[in-house]
């Protein structure tokens, strides 16, 4: 169980580019894990919220429950002198913002929204209680979908809106209209993305104790920016200064992006326990977390692509319009995937010129914000459908005419039609990879040989993606960020065992951080893998930072490590060669050892350590005791290092149910050079899972009331052993010229390419029959109702407009 | 109604072979029970409705799911949780999932070797199909399974055999 | 997501639980009958229902057991787990193609860690329309026992589901066990259509044949209501395995269509694709069990 990994070498030493074993499992494994609800809290109360059962209306009266001893009832009043509303602002044009308040004032804008709260000595006893809160409301008309949010006759959902949008954006790239007038071919299709639940396994949850003696807030929360959390909730909180809260994330049950937004429901929390002067313990439930959790996606595309004959993109033009929900959540906001989608439509392709708008609607629905992928699955379906579409109309295999469009290897660094740096990249190696481990021409001839009515019909479908990661401050701020996130830090302490900790601010959540970053820390040290322990999730312990999102911590977080390392490796030279007598360049690490020119004897590090910590009378004036070093990584050039793969799926699909079969799922990706290949991979696994439930299950319904339609796991279907196949991936590694390494992060991609590969494998499979898939998931019944469809109507190319709206060009 | 002190109940049962007395409200879960009452929080409430299979433990040796199991209904029972698994074949099942990578964020990971364990006992033999029809019942959102698989096989049949190791 | 409170009261044997539900009944007290809870559990924890008192007969002996009764009839306690069926020896009282279909059925509900505390009796008094047993055992001909204190009484599985969560279980009765028929399962089919492995069916189908020659009836679950037999006129279908492939192909349109139109009206109510799913699944029942 403790072996340091299977790549280590015969010194036990595992570094950069092995497959080294995870540090964190043997807890996991033993039940030893620690979430944020197996925090001991003696004495702890229990909160339950009252939430909304209605989509919109105006709260009149709110009764408190009966309560006995030691019970407490709260409402938007109590907390109004303590926890400001929450406001999410973007600095673009025209966007709107909206107080989002912990307990709801005088409006509910969806079904799920906190209203009061009660505090129980138990979860069930506080539920007992939310149960008997009477809440008169009187329900206004909703806004159940983004295309009704313009309609003439809906309501305003916000005081002082221009209109029931977060944001609207239009932008031309190029010269647009002459290339469009230029182009042979004008292929225009429709697509929508449902709505999704990000789902971690861990829900939500914090426990907040204040103590009145110290004016110190100690908030346990599992989240994923431990100090940026902190820095939100001083904000928030009226009389209580950032230095009063230590923040302690704990494991983190998986969080996909669900966890960086600060909630109500958390604000709340601290709110309430500094009114009480105790404990106060929140774990959210299921339903409550499919219900107020921000939600994801609900992209409605409209997409035309301008081409010649022989395939080659002339111009791109797109509409977006987003579900962005009832708020926006801090800090992304619910622009967040409209704004992603439209920036990054151009992916791996040659494309010059491109016009783009995109909406974010307001409406009576949860509030949507950050989910493993933002807004790329969405441009990367829209895209990538399109092009299948176009290849079949152009009598071209799709991955011809895609790699007829690929950006070429010698044009790196490229910056895109939308201003993005592509950093590197190598991309059509990959398709031919893909191509010829997927059996492309085996699957064509297979397909050929079946019969015209067959009951069972394959298809192979193909998707690209690029993938921005670890992009600071400037890229951010260019995007209208309030909040930025510039760098990460790490802190490296040597103890007198000549072993290291490592205190980062990075904030794992299942990505192995504590493995990858210790690798990171013996290669460039040479101290033992074994030998390096990482801290996180403190906000008293580790160094200030932006925590782990956006596929970027390996990158900054393991540049931060590098440097701190690289420092401590300099004081160790500069002691050993003190000791040693000799020119600090004569020095150099082998082993846990300092080794100087011949003749002098070899300094282990215990050694070095013991003068650098106790022994400091043996050290110069020039040389500092201590072994600490703290270093922070701003990445030399801000707009990142970008991952970029190929996804491709082959399917069977049942003509008769429409059932979907994944045969075969392959990957191709590029994150330059690997940290720990068996962790890359684990990331791509785990994300072409959630990117397959999105391609064929996961979809979160409202009727025309808001009213959810699921709200448990068996309504709202999570992938399984049963539904996700043997995933295989294929490897390339083209260095980033701009990062420690050459590494590129690689979070995010796994889940990008699921819906469009399978969409156009789908469509593959049905050519012919007059069926091509426009919304994702795919489900059985879409299919068949595709199939009756075809059958009493010819293919029409015709597309009809996605919705009323006219975008203003 | 107005009396809302809720029902009680003494319960004694042996949880990991020690045994345990704990006075219980009626409606309690077996799972909180487990994580509250006798602060085993290895066992994971993932959805507390059935589906995700996190919480689940063994009862008089079979899998469960804790969380629609009324501690109520195990009085006398014995019960297994993650810190209470020993013996050759899960300690080969701990390794697998190590070697595999068949863990991430690790809240799935409890129920799925109690899940593993059991299946591994009953069918020593397995294809990956099988393994995947009889894992259904526990989801995780981190692996795609990949690993969870891999690791199974590694202690199934052949792979079992290998390292001397069998199910019962 | 914790139940509302409620009493708990386990019962030693069968007229302690009827003793302990009829004084509930006298007293129109919400009483429910639980055995593994695991239907109900999850109702309860959603607070979907809020019985006051839980009466609990898992632990009742004669209830889980599984016994051949001397003119051939297969008894089957109520509070016997789906895993135990699923496990049933092949050489015990569920021995023969009943027993096979028995363990078949078994299996393939929801996942392991249910079917150990999810019983036969349970999911027949729950009545969920998605429910396996109501169809399969309608399907395999099967009685439902059920007591009260003034006796036992039986009901044709056929006609013990008349809907959403509704059965002909009277206040105070108790499911005790199911029967099965003595004569010989010649030949069966069962199929379901799930999104997802283990997850409840969106169209169930069951087809047992007794008697030598066409398989006539097949049964339909997962209506939205109690299960719905339907009476196929094919006499082809008799000699179905022994036809050639492209008559097979044929006849197998011809009783897809043939089933849709038989669908009565109240079947997924106006829904095309789930009426589809269901002619399907059910002629793929019938030929299943014309191939067996």
């Amino acid at each position: 169980m403790h072996d340091a990994g299977s790549a280590a070498d015969a010194h036990g030493y595992a570094s950069v580019g092995h497959p080294v074993l995870r540090s964190e499992d043997e807890r996991h494994l033993r039940g030893a894990g620690w979430f944020v609800a197996d925090v001991a809290c003696p004495g702890a109360l229990h909160l339950a919220f009252v939430r909304s059962p209605i989509a919109h209306g105006r709260v009149k009266s709110i009764a408190a429950p009966p309560l006995q001893a030691g019970e407490s009832f709260w409402t938007a009043a109590d907390l109004a002198d303590i926890a400001r509303p929450i406001v999410a602002r973007l600095n673009r044009p025209g966007f709107q913002s909206a107080p989002y308040p912990c307990l709801a004032t005088d409006r509910v804008r969806f079904v799920g929204q906190t209203i009061a709260a009660v505090v129980a000595a138990s979860r069930a006893r506080a539920e007992d209680l939310a149960e008997q809160v009477e809440v008169d409301i009187e329900p206004l008309p909703v806004v159940a979908s983004a295309r009704a949010a313009f309609d003439a006759d809906a309501p305003l959902l916000h005081e002082g809106w221009s209109g029931n949008h977060f944001m609207k954006l239009n932008r031309s790239f190029g010269d647009f209209e002459a290339a469009v007038a230029r182009a042979q071919v004008h292929l225009t299709r429709r697509y929508r993305m449902e709505r999704l639940a990000p789902s971690p396994l861990e829900t939500r949850g914090c426990i907040a104790r204040f103590e009145p003696a110290s004016g110190q807030l100690v908030f346990h929360t599992c989240c994923q920016r431990p100090h940026i959390q902190r820095d939100f909730l001083a904000e928030q909180l009226i009389g209580i200064e950032h230095r009063n809260i230590q923040l302690i994330v704990p494991d983190v049950g998986g969080a996909f992006g669900v966890k960086t937004n600060l909630y109500p429901e958390e604000l709340a929390l601290a709110a309430i326990s500094i009114k009480l002067g105790g404990t106060v313990r929140w774990i959210e439930d299921r339903m409550e977390h499919l219900l107020s959790a921000c939600h994801a996606r609900e992209n409605d595309q409209v997409v035309t692509i301008h081409a010649n004959r022989d395939g080659e993109i002339v111009a791109l033009e797109a509409e977006y319009l987003v579900d962005g929900g009832a708020y926006s959540m801090l800090p992304s906001t619910s622009a967040i995937e409209a704004n992603m989608s439209s920036n990054v439509m151009p992916g791996p392709y040659r494309i010059r010129n491109y016009r783009v708008s995109a909406i974010s609607a307001c409406t009576n629905k949860a509030p949507t914000g950050p989910y493993r992928g933002v807004g790329r699955p969405a441009a990367c379906f829209a895209m990538e459908r399109t092009l299948d579409e176009l290849a079949h109309q152009l009598g071209i295999e799709p991955h011809e005419l895609r790699r007829r469009n690929l950006i070429a290897p010698e044009a790196f660094p490229y910056t895109t039609v939308t201003g993005l740096v592509y950093d590197s990249g190598n991309y059509p190696p990959m398709m031919d990879k893909a191509v010829e481990a997927m059996g492309h021409e085996q699957i064509r001839a297979a397909q050929r040989a079946q019969p015209a009515d067959a009951g069972e019909r394959i298809g192979i479908g193909y998707a690209w993606y690029v993938e921005q990661t670890a992009h600071t401050a400037k890229e951010f701020f260019a995007r209208g960020s309030v909040t930025l996130y510039g760098f990460e830090s790490a802190r490296v302490k040597m103890d007198l065992g000549g072993a290291l900790t490592i205190e980062t601010s990075v904030c794992p959540h299942g990505q192995g951080h504590h493995t990858s970053l210790a690798q990171i820390a013996s290669e460039v040290t040479s101290v033992a893998f074994t030998c390096i322990s990482v801290r996180t999730g403190d906000t008293d312990v580790v160094p200030y930072g932006n925590g782990t999102f956006a596929s970027r911590s390996v990158v900054l977080a393991g540049g931060a490590v590098e440097r701190a390392c690289r420092r401590l490796v300099d004081k160790l030279r500069a002691i050993a060669a003190h000791l040693m007598q000799v020119d600090v360049a004569l020095t150099r690490i082998q082993g846990e050892t300092v080794v100087g020119p011949e003749g002098t004897v070899p300094l282990p590090f215990a050694r070095l350590a013991l003068v650098g910590l106790h022994y400091v009378h043996e050290l110069p004036d020039t040389i500092e005791p201590g072994l600490e070093f703290m270093a922070s990584y701003r990445p030399p050039v801000e707009t990142g290092a970008f991952s970029a793969g190929v996804h491709a799926a082959k399917v069977a699909v049942d003509v008769e149910t429409g059932a979907v079969r994944l045969l075969d799922y392959l990957v191709v990706e590029d994150c330059g050079q690997t940290i720990n290949p068996m962790i890359v991979d684990g990331q791509v696994y785990g994300g072409v899972a959630q990117g397959i439930g999105q391609a064929m299950l996961e979809e979160l319904r409202y009727d025309a009331q808001g009213q959810p339609g699921t709200v448990t796991l068996a309504d709202y279907l999570l992938p399984g052993f049963g539904e996700v196949p043997d995933i295989r991936i294929e490897h390339q590694h083209t260095l980033s010229p701009f990062t420690a390494f050459g590494m590129k992060g690689t979070g995010e991609g796994g889940c990008i390419g699921g819906p469009a590969a399978i969409g156009n494998a789908v469509t593959d499979a049905l050519r012919g029959l007059g069926v091509s898939v426009t919304r994702a998931p795919v489900t059985a019944r879409d299919v068949w109702s595709a199939l009756q469809a075809a059958q009493t109507r010819a293919a029409a190319e015709a597309v009809e407009p996605v919705y009323t709206w006219t975008p203003a060009r | 109604m107005t009396d809302t002190t809720p029902p009680m109940l003494t319960l004694e049962l042996t949880v990991n072979g020690s045994p345990a007395r704990v006075a219980i409200e009626l409606r309690l879960s077996l799972c909180d029970l487990l994580r509250d009452s006798l602060h085993l929080t290895g066992t994971h409430a993932g959805c507390e409705h059935g589906v995700c299979g996190a919480c689940t433990v063994l009862l008089d040796g079979e899998p469960v799911r804790a969380c629609i199991t009324l501690a109520a209904a195990c009085d006398g029972a014995q019960v297994t949780t993650v810190e209470g698994l020993s013996g050759p074949l899960i300690d080969r099942l701990r390794a697998a999932f190590h070697a595999e990578h068949a863990l991430q964020c690790g809240y799935c990971t409890p129920g799925m070797l109690v899940s593993a364990l059991d299946l591994l006992r009953r069918k020593p033999e397995l294809s990956d199909g099988e393994i995947r029809r009889h894992m259904a019942g526990n989801l995780c959102r981190c692996t795609g399974y990949v690993g969870i698989v891999r690791a199974i096989r590694a202690c199934a049949g052949a792979g079992a055999a290998n390292s001397g190791v069998s199910g019962r | 997501m914790k139940p509302a409170p409620f009493r708990y009261q386990r019962a030693g044997s069968l007229e302690e639980a009827l003793a302990i539900v009829g004084s509930a009944v006298a007293v129109d007290e919400d009483a429910r009958v639980i055995a593994g809870g695991q239907s109900l559990g999850p109702m309860l924890n959603l607070r979907m229902v809020r019985p006051t008192l839980l009466v609990d007969i898992h632990r009742i002996e004669p209830l889980r057991a599984i016994t051949r009764l001397a003119d051939g009839r297969v008894r089957i306690g109520a509070c016997v787990t789906h895993a135990a069926l699923e496990d049933a020896p092949l050489d015990g009282p569920l021995s023969g193609t009943a027993g096979d279909f028995i363990r078949h059925v078994a299996d393939g509900i929801a996942y392991r860690a249910i079917r150990t505390r999810g019983t036969i009796g349970g999911s027949l008094a729950h009545a969920d329309p998605a429910a396996d047993w109501p169809c399969a055992l309608a399907a395999l001909g099967a009685t439902i026992a059920v007591v009260s204190p003034a006796g036992e009484r039986r009901i044709e599985a056929g006609e013990f589901s008349l809907g959403l969560f509704e059965t002909a279980l009277q206040p105070g009765e108790i499911i005790c066990a199911i029967e099965l028929p003595a004569a010989p399962v010649l030949r069966w089919g069962y199929r379901k259509h799930c999104r997802k492995v283990g997850e409840f069916p969106h169209a169930l189908a069951a087809c047992v044949v007794r008697d030598a020659g066409a398989c006539a009836q097949v049964w339909l679950g997962a209506t939205g209501g109690a299960p719905v037999s339907l009476e196929l006129d094919a006499p082809a279908l008799g000699a179905f395995a022994a036809l050639p492939e492209g008559q097979q192909a044929r006849l197998r349109t011809g009783l897809r269509a043939s089933i849709a139109a038989l669908l009565p009206a109240a079947v997924a109510q106006g829904d095309a694709y789930a009426r589809h799913l269901h002619a399907q699944i059910a002629a793929e029942a019938v030929i299943d069990a014309c191939l067996r």
